[in-house]
């Protein structure tokens, strides 16, 4: 018995109590209660952090890991102090959900890679850096309720322009390289997407405005599907249907959204190739073991691999997991600190999700309440997708765990997603 | 601006919307005001919670309800989806996941083998002599030995070709260090401790095996032998057969020979062929069964063939004239038992054929074998029961199959389950797994039934082949049988039988293949396995 099956038994308590306080937490209102709750899950964050990086020091021996979470710390320690300094009406709740999150993903990501680690940790400095402005400036520039129509045009603009000129990636089309990095632009736009509809709704919303919405919404949905990146196109989809339903109250619509979804599914399964081996390998990925059920199976074979408690940190086979620190990571996880853990995470992701419809709701501003409707559903959505496809629920879509996937857009995408949803926190009243 | 002059207004708006308006918000009416009061201006919104207090509420806690169900009903759909997905995680967890892990296309299955080399394990006759294991050769390399070259082919099979025998059918055995003793490094090829795999140690006996394969000669076909009361198989011959230490460069030429010729074919347990008169013994159970009182009471006369109307011309190789079934059997009267065979039940016939064993697949698990068949029921044509009656038509026999019927007569009706290995033994002798004698088919014969039978085939040898068996001091009880293929010279000659009579210890099966029609070459060969077995005479 070495330190990282002691470590298992750790991330699986820390995790755990973390997710028990989170609950509780947001079910309690006096400051003092939460104060401790606040305590006990920044504890249990850097528990976590440390105990994972003193698993990587061990296995391989090396100072650069102990560099490396010293840098890691600091940003992470940063991230809780700033905000409770400069935002003390932010949600706590969310910005110690964000660090764990953070956290996790350095730690499975340097397990990994060091190299992507190092890397992602420079990007996580930079995001968190622009980002913590943005609380700020969302309270500040309300002109941005009416640049609805430019949000569209520089979205769109940017989808059109990765389809037309961007890298292939595993047959889907979402990246542009800028120098040495490769930028996802679909990342952004989707954030950009959200702030369009909640201005076009925010003004009126009469059959007129829905149907205009509906067909730039269908436009961007269509070229994402083209581009085949499906998981893009079905966030695009829930997003702009959520917002939908809480601009108009009608259930019809949200009703009819959903059956045209199903619809636009099965019309998809039809028409694209790429749709329908999804399809046929999520339905029955055993039928292809070798080719269109590869993914999913490599994916299966590591959660089986993982068992409650994992195999502990370090002892799992990542290099066996295509696209692991990207799109699979969950299946890492779970091989690797084991299935609490993971439904841990999932739990926390919703926590997440709750915690954005609850400002939605208490926002009295439309255009702030579809802004955190619409990046709450796009949160919720997206972490469906990926760990939803992971364990074969649904056909993989290959889509990242915000926070924990390795990659820059991602990550800065979800700070600023985040900080959105955190400058709206910061407009409450008491 | 009133404050509830506002709220008022959206209250007002809002059921408005109800009335089925254009507009689905009932932001428009306080749009006008903010507009006119010049609030805001370039803000198209008018509801802004952050310019105003919660007290705005006050007068409508209602509305404040309504203005939640839409997010609420959002998370809750998404509570829904996570939830759902939290439980299939679980219970895929609990109950799917070791299905999966355990998948061939699970990379992990290989990455988690031990990593250390495997030394396959020996396997042993009876009397501790070496069947097949692994040395190295001059050159350092492991390679599978087979001492007893080509006599103990047939059951002990080889490596190649997939794995035949039981090297085959204990592959898994073989290949596993159950208490992973280590092979000396001066005797292994490989630079990491490599594990001595199990050792198999097999019923079959060295000198008996030696005695059937020179009784059978040079003649094609097989000899087997057994312990009636535990199924042990103590012998086991197949010819024409191969030397297994040649595997790895003839392999390919052997596989390419056809049925007739082939070296692989183990005729012992896959040659399928007419019974021939041995089949007697079953049709002469059948009747026995049927017709208890009369069945000594039966008499033939034979006069050299027979033509029943419906059916065909049965004919014997001269008239035995007149005869019982005692008689009948021991000149292997084919008047007579066609006669019989009319006379019997079909389905009952058919019934007793499947209960031996017909039909069925093999009770022998170690080795490849080949299913006996029994085609007459209710529907059968009269010709057809007659030439099955005394074993001709459609019947086709294993001589495996034809032995344990022997053997089940000599057993008191019971039929053991025939079997090659006694056990598995970990290389330092710790027991992995025991094989014990196991009843195949209780009571397929009453023992009184067998008694009878076992007493015309001990007749049989007395009075029909004395010139091969002499006084027959060891009791040998058995029936001859002659399978015609076609050709005028030459059958397929049969001999099946126990001895002694009165205390079975040994059963043992002849087919000769197309030879000369000369009853004395199987059941010489016999006798000679026998007098292997209880001794000279």
């Amino acid at each position: 018995m070495d330190f990282a099956d002691i470590a298992k038994y750790i991330f699986v308590g820390v995790m755990c109590i973390y997710t028990l306080i989170t609950y509780v937490g947001s079910t309690i209102t006096d400051s003092r209660g939460l104060k401790s709750v606040y305590a006990v899950q920044n504890i249990m964050t850097f528990i976590l952090h440390l105990v994972g990086y003193i698993v990587l020091y061990l296995n391989a021996n090396d100072m650069k890991y102990i560099i490396l979470y010293i840098c890691e710390f600091a940003l992470l320690f940063a991230t809780i102090v700033v905000y409770d300094i400069a935002y003390p009406k932010a949600s706590r709740l969310l910005v110690n959900n964000m660090v764990l999150l953070e956290a996790i993903g350095f730690l499975m990501i340097g397990r990994i890679n060091y190299d992507e680690c190092l890397r992602q940790f420079v990007l996580g400095c930079i995001g968190t850096v622009i980002t913590f402005f943005i609380p700020a400036l969302l309270k500040n520039i309300r002109q941005i309720r009416n640049w609805g129509w430019i949000f569209a045009i520089v979205g769109f603009a940017l989808l059109a322009a990765v389809f037309a000129f961007g890298d292939s990636y595993n047959g889907a089309v979402l990246s542009i390289n800028i120098g040495e990095f490769q930028l996802l632009p679909g990342e952004f736009v989707k954030i950009l997407f959200v702030l369009f509809i909640a201005s076009m709704f925010n003004k009126i919303t009469n059959w007129k405005t829905i149907l205009i919405v509906s067909g730039i919404a269908a436009a961007h949905v269509l070229l994402l599907i083209v581009s085949r990146d499906l998981g893009a196109a079905l966030i695009f989809f829930v997003a702009y249907l959520s917002m939908l339903y809480v601009a108009s109250r009608k259930v019809y619509l949200l009703a009819g959204g959903i059956g045209a979804g199903i619809l636009g599914a099965f019309l998809a399964n039809k028409a694209f190739s790429h749709v329908a081996r999804r399809i046929s390998a999520w339905r029955d990925p055993w039928a292809d073991p070798r080719d269109s059920g590869w993914h999913v199976l490599r994916s299966l074979f590591a959660i089986s691999a993982g068992g409650w408690l994992g195999a502990g940190l370090g002892k799992g086979s990542p290099k066996l997991i295509p696209y692991v620190e990207k799109d699979l990571m969950i299946s890492s996880i779970t091989e690797e600190m084991g299935a609490i853990v993971a439904i841990c995470i999932m739990l926390l992701c919703l926590n997440n999700l709750i915690l954005m419809m609850s400002i939605a709701s208490r926002c009295n501003t439309l255009f702030y309440r579809l802004v955190a409707v619409g990046l709450g559903a796009t949160y919720g959505i997206q972490v469906f997708l990926t760990i939803g496809g992971s364990i074969n629920l649904i056909p993989l879509t290959g889509v990242s765990l915000p926070f924990i996937s390795y990659g820059g857009s991602s990550l800065i995408s979800s700070l600023i997603m985040f900080a959105l949803i955190n400058g709206m926190y910061t407009m409450r009243k008491e | 601006m009133d404050r509830k002059d506002k709220d008022k207004k959206i209250h007002n708006n809002n059921r408005k919307d109800d009335h089925s308006s254009d507009e689905f918000y009932y932001y428009e009416g306080s749009e006008k005001n903010e507009t006119a009061n010049g609030r805001m201006s370039g803000n198209k919104d008018r509801y802004d919670a952050f310019d105003q207090t919660r007290t705005d509420m006050g007068s409508g806690g209602l509305h404040k309800k309504r203005r939640n169900i839409e997010t609420n009903v959002i998370a809750l759909i998404f509570v829904g989806i996570f939830v759902t997905m939290i439980i299939y995680f679980a219970h895929f967890n609990a109950k799917v996941a070791p299905d999966v892990a355990t998948s061939p296309y699970n990379p992990r299955v290989t990455t988690t083998a031990p990593p250390n080399p495997i030394r396959r394990g020996s396997i042993f006759a009876a009397d501790g002599s070496v069947l097949a294991a692994t040395y190295l050769n001059a050159d350092g390399k492991e390679y599978r030995s087979y001492p007893q070259g080509e006599l103990f082919a047939v059951p002990v099979g080889m490596e190649r070709g997939g794995g035949s025998g039981i090297e085959g059918s204990f592959y898994e055995d073989l290949n596993t260090p159950t208490n992973k003793v280590v092979v000396d490094e001066e005797a292994s090829d490989i630079d990491k401790t490599e594990f001595q795999g199990d050792n198999v140690y097999t019923t079959l006996q060295p000198y008996l095996q030696q005695a059937a394969y020179d009784a059978l000669g040079d003649e094609k076909g097989a000899i087997i032998a057994i312990e009636p009361s535990s199924g042990k198989i103590l012998a086991m011959v197949s010819k024409p057969t191969y030397d297994p230490n040649l595997g790895g460069t003839d392999y390919d030429e052997w596989a390419q020979m056809d049925g007739d010729d082939s070296v692989l074919l183990n005729r012992a347990t896959q040659g399928l062929y007419p019974p021939g008169s041995t089949f007697k013994i079953v049709t002469a159970m059948e009747y026995l069964k049927e017709e208890p009182e009369e069945f000594h009471n039966t008499y033939f006369n034979c006069e050299g063939t027979v033509h029943p109307s419906g059916g065909a011309r049965v004919n014997c190789q001269y008239a035995h004239g007149e005869e019982n079934v005692d008689t009948a059997f021991t000149v292997s009267c084919n008047v007579a038992f066609s006669t019989i065979g009319l006379r019997l039940d079909r389905n009952a016939f058919r019934n007793l054929a499947e209960n031996l064993g017909f039909n069925q697949d093999s009770p022998l698990e170690e080795i490849a074998t080949s299913k006996s068949k029994f085609m007459i029921d209710g529907k059968s044509d009269m010709s057809e029961v007659q030439a099955v009656s005394y074993g001709q038509g459609s019947t086709l026999i294993t001589p495996l199959q034809n032995l344990l019927i022997t053997a089940t007569i000599a057993n008191g009706g019971s039929m053991m389950k025939p079997y090659l290995v006694e056990k598995v033994l970990s290389p330092d002798g710790d027991l992995v797994k025991n094989f014990v004698p196991t009843v195949y088919k209780n009571g397929i014969t009453s023992e009184e039934e067998s008694k009878e039978i076992g007493k015309m085939m001990y007749n049989m040898v007395n009075e029909g082949l004395s010139d091969v068996y002499g006084y027959n001091p060891h009791k040998v009880a058995g029936k001859t049988g002659t399978a015609e293929y076609g050709d005028e010279e030459k059958a397929h000659m049969w001999f099946t039988c126990f001895a002694p009579y009165d205390d079975p210890q040994i059963a043992v099966v002849c087919v000769m293949e197309k030879t000369e029609i000369d009853y004395t070459k199987a059941t010489g060969a016999c006798k000679k396995v026998i007098n292997a077995y209880l001794g000279e005479w």
